[in-house]
């Protein structure tokens, strides 16, 4: 299988909780899927299909740690801007609050778009992962062949809750997997388990609903442990 | 019909909801449940403990306590929040939680009919602000059903230090579980209050993973989730308020932990288990005298003391878990281990000693293997290397290796060491007590930097070695250090 590799690398992200919105923003510790597709359509520079898409990615940071924001909460208002006449339209007043930030994140993506490597080479927009601000960069892009191994191990990503394997490690969370575009951007959530724990496809705490896979998709540049490489969980956004 | 949604407000309050009617699948509520809720809301909310307390979930804004609103507006706001579920709806938009039309009412005067803010949905925006929501259109599509679940979501939660602690499951039932738990300390709280005249409701005076773990414990014992077959599950407990100072903490019980406590009760675990819990309460007797000390002097200058927060320390740090692992080791399952050679090298007899200790190592196994995700290889060449060195030990009676095998904080001499017991048990006709590839398997983590938790290793090794040294121990009692409730008998640098 030829796959898109593309590494990235920064100095901080953070992955909003959608709801949690005052006070405290924190943050996912692996981007949710609805990330992924809107950091694809930023270096591409359009809205792709994303029922076109398949990824898997493992995401790393160095330490999760809060620092302090201030928002400008803003309403909408009227009459006219003081000493003019330019109609005033908002005001606001400026909030404090905590935001959690993943320090030193990188990512490194696989994407079922070889096609899509000159794209990514040359980003239409500023790479940015999570925040506007937290500007990164690319510091690998290249088209690798993928190899099918009879066993693997995963750490540091993402699985759906509902992928015919399961593992008994991680966290199960709620996250947004899609933001429709073309709808005002309404969101449709998927739970998935956050494994940053290494767990082996012939692990005890790995369950399978049916007959094991014969083989798994494996990155073959990954490091070697215990005679396996690193497997690949791909996700669908549509 | 109503169905779990994996948001934690509403799949809590549809929790509470169940827990209320005494039912177990959302699928078997009917209006007439969804109608009680509503009612015994519309009856409580509007008035003492809970018109005061629930301004932590909903401000001050929220339809029971705006303090302009007229007795009918908020009879009409209070039917338009509980009882929305009724009306078909006309809305346009889809409720972000549920996906079901929205409730075609107006929640506020601000507010598009049909959407919510910060006095219904906790933590999100006033009814007027922009920021967050796409396009600049305050506040979120929000369905009946939904509306009510949110309602309900406070009388699921534990109340906590002046916030909510709500606490979400993969696994709906155990989410159940927890709310069910929770009403019932509700209901009797604000039954109490309300017989009192007080106007407080009561709060948990427990620390939040002392809370959380001692009431997972609590349904684990009394549930099918004890059954080693039972479906895994993680847990994800919010600890918020949407007061005057909006805050979340979100604390995490992963798959691996909630499995290893599950089985940690278990026949084969629940005497090592017993123990470990058993030594980290002297430090809750601790704090209960300093607690004593504190009232007895308030009252002394006619004040009233700050209620103290119960912990457990083993508790609170199982939410440290897995990252926190070799720390946890140390500090109990390392503890437990000399704890326990300590006490049988000063009670029993050699001949009693040997089988007393067991179930150290087999804690110890799961723990590894449920938390930490060890490699079963590496499990069983660090539990041979502890029998081979205990053999060692108690056959050579070598104490000096034993001492700087518990206690060397320098790498290069702890390798030393080792090799210079190795050296000597082959002088003496031996076969070695490790050889280069277990060394590897035991010292070296793999790909990252070579002896990067060489220390946890250590660790490992040495319960093994003193579960299977305890009959030696009794006849060398003084080559172990004191052990201590806090851990100041570990290596330097492995307390705290």
């Amino acid at each position: 299988m030829r796959v898109l590799k593309i590494i990235l690398e920064g100095v901080t992200t953070s992955f909003r909780y959608p709801n949690f919105m005052l006070g405290v923003q924190p943050s996912y510790e692996m981007p949710p899927p609805a990330t992924i597709y809107g950091h694809i359509c930023s270096a591409l520079g359009e809205w792709v299909n994303p029922a076109d898409i398949q990824f898997a990615y493992r995401f790393t940071f160095e330490r999760k740690l809060r620092d302090l924001e201030h928002i400008h909460v803003l309403a909408p208002s009227g009459g006219r801007l003081p000493g003019t006449r330019m109609p005033k339209v908002l005001e606001g007043n400026v909030n404090p609050f905590w935001r959690e930030v993943l320090f030193q994140p990188r990512l490194t993506l696989y994407l079922n778009k070889p096609e899509w490597e000159a794209a990514f080479r040359s980003p239409r927009y500023p790479v940015v992962l999570g925040r506007s601000q937290d500007l990164c960069g690319y510091t690998d892009v290249r088209v690798i062949e993928l190899v099918e191994r009879g066993a693997a191990y995963f750490e540091h990503t993402l699985i759906p809750f509902d992928h015919p394997w399961k593992t008994a490690k991680g966290v199960v969370v709620t996250m947004p997997r899609l933001l429709d575009y073309a709808n005002n951007r309404r969101p449709t959530f998927a739970r998935y388990i956050i494994l940053r724990q290494r767990v082996a496809s012939d692990d005890d705490s790995v369950l399978y609903f049916g007959p094991p896979p014969q083989t798994y998709w494996v990155d073959p540049e990954s490091p070697e442990s215990a005679g396996k490489q690193m497997g690949l969980v791909f996700h669908t956004l549509a | 019909m109503m169905q779990w949604t994996g948001d934690p407000y509403v799949d809590v309050g549809l929790a509470t909801i169940l827990a209320f009617r005494n039912k177990e699948d959302p699928a078997q509520l009917t209006d007439d449940d969804l109608r009680a809720m509503a009612e015994w809301i519309a009856e409580n909310y509007a008035r003492n403990p809970l018109k005061s307390f629930l301004t932590v979930a909903f401000t001050s804004n929220a339809w029971f306590a705006q303090p302009s609103f007229t007795p009918e507006k908020r009879e009409e706001r209070g039917k338009v929040h509980l009882f929305a579920w009724q009306q078909a709806s006309s809305g346009t938009e889809r409720c972000v939680f549920t996906g079901l039309p929205s409730a075609a009412v107006p929640l506020s005067d601000k507010l598009a009919p049909g959407r919510a803010a910060r006095a219904q949905i906790p933590l999100t925006q006033g009814d007027e602000d922009i920021n967050f929501y796409p396009n600049g259109d305050s506040g979120l599509a929000i369905s009946g059903q939904a509306l009510l679940c949110l309602q309900a979501f406070p009388l699921g939660c534990a109340k906590l230090s002046g916030r909510l602690l709500a606490v979400h499951a993969s696994q709906p039932a155990v989410t159940l579980a927890f709310a069910r738990e929770f009403l019932a300390i509700n209901r009797k709280n604000i039954a109490l209050a309300q017989q009192a005249g007080e106007t407080k409701l009561p709060e948990t005076r427990y620390g939040i993973g002392t809370l959380l773990v001692d009431t997972l414990m609590k349904i684990i014992a009394e549930s099918r989730y004890l059954a080693d077959d039972s479906a895994p599950f993680s847990i994800i407990a919010y600890h918020l308020t949407n007061g005057q100072t909006p805050e979340i903490a979100i604390y995490h019980l992963p798959l691996g932990v909630t499995g290893f406590l599950r089985l940690a009760r278990t026949p084969r675990y629940s005497a090592a288990w017993g123990r470990i819990a058993q030594a980290a309460l002297p430090r809750q007797a601790e704090d209960d005298g300093a607690a004593g000390n504190r009232k007895r002097l308030a009252k002394a200058k006619g004040a009233t003391a700050k209620p103290t927060i119960q912990r457990n320390p083993l508790y609170e740090d199982l939410l440290s878990l897995p990252e926190e692992a070799p720390r946890f080791l140390r500090r109990y399952l390392l503890r437990d281990a000399l704890h326990q050679a300590k006490s049988l090298t000063a009670t029993q007899s050699d001949a009693a000693v040997p089988a007393a200790g067991s179930a150290s190592w087999d804690l110890t196994e799961l723990f590894l293997k449920e938390v930490m995700s060890m490699d079963k290889t590496r499990i069983e060449h660090i539990r041979a290397l502890g029998d081979r060195l205990a053999d060692y030990v108690a056959a050579e009676n070598d104490r000096r290796f034993f001492r700087a095998f518990y206690s060397e904080q320098n790498y290069a001499l702890l390798r030393n060491a080792l090799l210079k017991a190795n050296t000597n048990a082959v002088r003496r006709g031996k076969p070695p007590l490790i050889t280069f590839d277990q060394f590897i398997e035991v010292f070296e983590e793999g790909e990252d930097i070579a002896y990067k938790d060489w220390k946890l290793a250590r660790d490992l090794v040495l319960i093994r070695m003193i579960e299977r040294l305890a009959a030696w121990l009794s006849d060398n009692a003084d080559a172990l250090p004191e052990p201590s409730a806090d851990g100041s008998s570990l290596p330097e640098d492995e307390q705290t």
